[in-house]
């Protein structure tokens, strides 16, 4: 299969003083459902950010299809994230000021063919709030939100950084089911950053994450089904 | 369509801040057209006029000197609301930096998010302006008004020439369109990521808070938690330093301006004891010699110090003669007669020009020089005017000694070859001259005020918004609204006191150097004034204006303990 991303030798330095990556490479996989695991602190949410373009590395490469993303100019990086990648985060980050629907197309790329979007709402079972405002909706439903707005676009890859860290149990095995399912459907890579080794279960693939070093990097074989997660 | 909506939404959001931002556009393009539709129509009238009266010459010296006015004004409110403009918007990034970030992380460029804050403040500043523009169209009658009277001047019109209105309306709007461009880099130079998380918010002023933090270690206990919440919005202390500012030096230019035209007039009239001043255009041949006149000589000049300072002048020749002109030095005491190759100087060739006692200057007749030194400064010298003895200026201008072309005098210069301005006339001048002053005097306290009192308004808002989360935890721990006032809102008090002695000085100077440079360009001379009362009466009108502010405040935090939830703010999203 060929490599979606690839990182070679990323560190990130904060302030000059704290050295959050210490040098890591490695390659994700087209249409793959990949975990990154690590405590916290460990410094996977920097990498996550550095391989999707939200933050750049102290030094490395991050490679995206054969395209160097660390030379990309500020229009270029924008010019990507608008029509290649989706994210979805820990705390939604939906517009408050914009309804669900216009939250979600709000994502969609006039360069890109978008998913048809009642199919995709319903897969997302988020038809019934559209005309909510977040402040108006569950943790659940606006992260189910969030994802739609995330891969309206139909990404190639699509990062999500703790995307079911502030949600119950019920809702966590729901998001985790969704973004396998628009794997599935849609041929979308995902990279899940987790702490929880449930979801990392469910992946094809779990790279650990330890003190800014990579600790280990295994090829899941046996996934099982999200639906089949024990929360524990 | 949907991200004007977010953008838009978010920043309506600070519905009185943009109204504020709004109310300063309108009053910066206001106060220029209301001085501006009373200048262009009567200066083009004024212009088209081949011969103008003594009350037109005088109106048009007076709508010279509004003209540079306006402009001043124009420029201090933009500087103003320039400040505040990029205060809205740093705070606004602040506050909205994950919003931002989640933009930016969709794929909106830089360029794009910055063209809609560019355009939000272009529309403000436009509907502001246009206010300004109707509203100062209407007050300009008042302007009018007072000139018709002053002047004694019928067929007055109100009109604005095309540049005018650029100037008033497109520049504020440009400039202000500028500060809203550069005011982005605030976040459009932040990684999205470090925008999403919040890491590394501090948006450069980590200096500063490093220092309040030392600063509030040396105060008692029971000061530190309200002066290191105050302190820890640099904003809000920076709008108090300028609202605290910017009310003293209009006020203290208000004050200077007035009282300035009561010392001007003093000037003109002490030891002038003639009753008619007669000038005549030919020169002409005393013959006789009188005691209740002098005859003088008086002729154009430039004089130029030694470091190269050039004044256009008139040179006055007199002979002396105190029962009529009693020339009297900065103490009062009487000048006994000019010695020769030596001058009296106005104060006004000293203040503004640096003219100093015993300087030798240059006298320049049509290109031939003459070196001369400056014996005195003559307190009640005439406007824009120094004294030579007439037997010295006679010999300069290559004339008998017995020549001259103006007498001052008791009685009534019967000659039909002489324009005379009697003592009544030269009064009512003077008070004419005077009425521009005063109208530039309540016109800078107005500014003083409204300004003063939107800046120290927005200081408070700023503050209250950003303890809506500290107001709500004191009220849960049990404090009544009375005691949060004191310990988030009655701080403001020492701190603006602290702020007006520490920028007494700096506002003096700036008011003084202000003053000096509309005397430059007006060619006006306005004595720089101050009193210690009025500066004490200053300080009483700040605390009456902080207390009228604080007002709405108190009642502000018993509606937040009623209105808002302490949970909204624990939420982390």
């Amino acid at each position: 299969m060929s490599k979606i991303l690839v990182s070679q030798s990323i560190t990130k330095e904060f302030n000059k003083k704290e050295q959050i990556l210490k040098g890591i490479s490695l390659g994700i996989e087209e249409e793959t459902f990949t975990v990154i695991l690590g405590p916290s602190g460990s410094g996977k949410s920097t990498l996550l950010n550095i391989l999707s373009g939200l933050l750049k590395p102290t030094s490395g490469k991050v490679v995206y299809r054969g395209k160097e993303l660390t030379l990309f100019t500020e229009s270029q990086l924008a010019d990507w994230k608008r029509n290649e990648v989706g994210y979805v985060f820990q705390n939604y980050m939906l517009l408050n000021n914009l309804t669900a629907e216009e939250n979600i197309k709000i994502g969609i790329s006039p360069n890109s063919t978008p998913l048809p979007f009642d199919r995709l709402t319903r897969i997302l079972g988020i038809e019934s709030i559209l005309d909510k405002f977040p402040s108006e909706m569950s943790g659940g439903e606006q992260q189910r939100t969030a994802i739609a707005r995330a891969v309206i676009k139909n990404p190639s890859i699509l990062f999500c950084d703790e995307a079911t860290g502030s949600l119950d149990e019920s809702n966590s095995k729901k998001v985790v089911e969704l973004l396998h399912s628009l794997k599935n459907i849609f041929g979308i890579s995902v990279l899940f950053i987790t702490h929880n080794l449930q979801i990392a279960e469910t992946a094809d693939r779990i790279i650990t994450i330890k003190d800014g070093l990579l600790f280990e990097d295994i090829i899941n074989h046996n996934p099982i089904s999200a639906s089949n997660m024990i929360w524990g | 369509m949907y991200l004007f909506k977010q953008i838009t939404r978010e920043i309506v959001r600070n519905k009185i801040f943009v109204f504020l931002l709004f109310l300063l556009s309108a009053f910066t393009s206001f106060m220029y057209f209301f001085v501006q539709f009373s200048i262009d129509g009567n200066m083009k009238m004024l212009k088209s006029l081949s011969v103008l009266s003594e009350n037109q010459l005088l109106y048009q010296k007076a709508l010279n000197s509004n003209v540079i006015l306006s402009k001043n004004f124009l420029i201090v409110l933009i500087g103003l609301t320039s400040f505040v403009f990029a205060m809205f918007f740093y705070r606004f990034y602040k506050s909205n930096g994950k919003q931002i970030g989640c933009l930016r992380a969709l794929g909106y460029k830089n360029r794009v998010l910055r063209s809609y804050f560019v355009s939000f403040t272009a529309i403000l500043s436009l509907v502001g302006g246009l206010f300004g523009f109707v509203f100062g169209y209407f007050a300009s009658d008042i302007l009018i008004n007072a000139n018709k009277q002053s002047y004694n001047l019928a067929g007055l019109i109100k009109n604005i020439d095309l540049s005018s209105i650029i100037i008033g309306l497109l520049a504020p709007i440009v400039i202000f369109c500028i500060v809203t461009f550069f005011s982005y880099g605030f976040v459009g130079r932040m990684e999205v990521g470090n925008l999403l998380s919040g890491v590394n918010n501090k948006y450069g002023f980590s200096g500063i808070l490093k220092f309040v933090n030392s600063f509030v270690k040396i105060l008692p206990v029971k000061d530190k938690f309200p002066y290191r919440i105050a302190f820890r919005k640099p904003i809000a202390v920076l709008l108090i330093i300028t609202a605290v500012m910017g009310f003293t030096v209009m006020f203290i230019m208000g004050y200077s301006l007035n009282r300035s035209s009561q010392k001007v007039f003093l000037s003109q009239t002490v030891g002038h004891r003639y009753m008619f001043d007669t000038h005549f255009t030919e020169f002409k041949i005393k013959d006789e010699e009188k005691d209740n006149s002098i005859y003088y000589l008086i002729s154009d000049v430039v004089v130029k110090s030694q470091n190269g300072t050039e004044v256009e002048q008139q040179i006055i020749g007199i002979e002396q003669n105190d029962k009529i002109l009693a020339l009297q030095d900065r103490k009062g005491k009487l000048l006994n007669g000019i010695k020769k190759d030596k001058v009296y100087i106005s104060p006004a060739l000293n203040e503004l020009y640096g003219f100093n006692i015993g300087d030798k200057i240059i006298l320049t007749f049509s290109e031939k020089n003459y070196p001369v030194i400056i014996e005195n400064i003559a307190i009640n010298a005439k406007s824009k005017s120094i004294y030579i003895s007439k037997e010295k200026l006679a010999e300069i201008l290559n004339l008998p000694a017995n020549v001259y072309n103006g007498i001052l005098s008791i009685e009534e210069v019967l000659s039909d070859e002489g324009i005379t301005t009697t003592y009544e006339q030269k009064i009512a001048n003077l008070e004419r001259d005077s009425v521009s002053n005063r109208n530039s005097a309540v016109i800078n306290q107005i500014i003083g005020f409204i300004v003063g009192s939107i800046l120290l308004y927005l200081a408070l808002l700023i503050n209250f918004q950003e303890n809506k989360r500290d107001i709500l935890i004191l009220h849960l721990m049990g404090y009544k609204p009375k005691a949060i006032g004191t310990l988030l809102i009655d701080i403001y008090r020492p701190i603006i006191g602290m702020t007006f002695l520490l920028t007494l000085m700096p506002s003096i100077m700036i008011a003084q150097s202000v003053q000096k440079t509309l005397s430059i360009q007006t060619g006006d001379y306005m004595p720089f004034q101050i009193s210690y009362l009025f500066i004490f009466v200053i300080f009483i009108l700040l605390n009456m204006l902080y207390s009228l502010v604080k007002i709405t405040f108190s009642r502000e935090i018993k509606s937040i303990i009623k209105r808002e939830n302490i949970t909204h703010y624990t939420n982390t999203n």
